[in-house]
């Protein structure tokens, strides 16, 4: 059976700002974690690819297959520390088009979080 | 469940915004004595259009008396989670109706089995809780298997799964979601994942909130009004014929 596209639109909140090779380091890191969690099983239905970065926002656009949208978010929660500092990775949308979740990236506007309580 | 004392009048504002961000509906704020219990019910009052903020007792401890002397707190309180640390109190939490969820420190050889659970066809009256951040940092292999064992025994007897995030910090909560899809690595269906952190907890709250109002009386019975006459508009099958009991 063919698989089909989707389009995560990914934000990652942390107490330093995230440039584009963080988040290729982070994609590294999802897939690491997605190897741990699944094996080779999980990654043989595909890997995902970052397409885009937002760094100003901390939010990325990852494409992957439908099949391993719930195997990405699994690992996405699971990640909990990057580069020695904690992270907060979630996902906001899952669209079928880049079209779609490129708008969803240039419209979102994040509540004004104040990552100061520590 | 985030402990009262990261929760400064500063941060308050950044961690609604951070739950509205991460599409959390109910937070639950963990209080461990009566004292934590009547600040937090104080901050969940003024927060509570923004978020539905509920107070839970956690409850750990080895000792049946002070189980019990925790308990009358009962009352002040949306959720009860006693932690199961020895078996005995394993045993007494899960036949205590003012228990609402049970925590199984996994590395302190307690399992689900241990409450001798046999409901099948009854409902559970509390949830089997798992934290998040227990499932994934899990340090030894042996723990997946009892967290496993624990989860089929759950699912099998009818008793609720209720998935926590378990965080200490603001940037350890995660999306419902997206933590729900842990679960899938322990063989459990999307439909109940999505139960264990939607209705199940959502569930626990509306019934002690009910029982807090004052209406309930008895399981399937409460109190719908007082001083008025009510007709009956369905007819009760032996209702005309039925005498009270003497009482001897």
């Amino acid at each position: 059976m063919r698989s089909r596209r989707r389009y995560l639109v990914l934000r990652v909140i942390s107490r330093g700002r995230l440039n584009e090779e963080d988040f290729k380091a982070l994609r590294r890191l999802i897939l690491e974690r997605m190897l741990l969690l699944y094996g080779l099983r999980g990654l043989s239905y595909g890997v995902p690819r970052l397409l885009d970065t937002y760094p100003e926002r901390g939010m990325a656009i990852l494409a992957c297959s439908n099949r391993t949208v719930s195997m990405i978010r699994a690992a996405l929660a699971s990640l909990e520390e990057f580069r020695g500092e904690k992270i907060l990775p979630y996902v906001i949308k899952i669209t079928g088009t880049y079209r779609r979740a490129f708008e969803v990236l240039r419209s979102y506007t994040p509540e004004d979080l104040r990552m100061s309580t520590q | 469940m985030i402990p009262p004392d990261m929760l400064s009048r500063e941060g308050i504002d950044s961690f609604i915004s951070l739950l509205k961000e991460l599409d959390i509906k109910l937070v639950a704020l963990t209080a461990r004595n009566r004292e934590e219990i009547r600040q937090l019910r104080d901050l969940a009052r003024r927060y509570d259009e923004d978020v539905d903020i509920v107070v839970r007792l956690n409850i750990s401890t080895k000792e049946r008396s002070s189980l019990l002397k925790l308990l009358k707190a009962r009352r002040e309180v949306e959720v009860v989670a006693v932690e199961c640390l020895t078996q005995s109190i394993a045993r007494i939490a899960a036949k205590d109706s003012r228990v609402d969820l049970l925590y199984f420190p996994f590395k302190q050889r307690v399992s689900l089995g241990a409450t001798e659970v046999r409901l099948r066809d009854d409902r559970a009256t509390w949830g089997v809780e798992l934290r998040f951040w227990d499932l994934v940092r899990c340090e030894k292999w042996i723990l997946l298997q009892r967290i496993r064992e624990a989860i089929a025994l759950a699912l099998s007897q009818g008793v609720p799964i209720v998935l926590t995030s378990g965080a200490r910090d603001f940037l350890e909560l995660r999306s419902p979601r997206d933590m729900a899809f842990i679960l899938s690595l322990f063989d459990v269906n999307e439909e109940d994942a999505i139960k264990s952190i939607a209705d199940n907890p959502f569930e626990i709250v509306k019934r002690n909130r009910e029982k807090l109002s004052g209406s309930h009386v008895l399981p399937g019975v409460k109190v719908v009004g007082r001083d008025e006459g009510y007709e009956i508009s369905t007819k009760v099958p032996g209702i005309e014929s039925y005498q009270p009991r003497k009482i001897k």
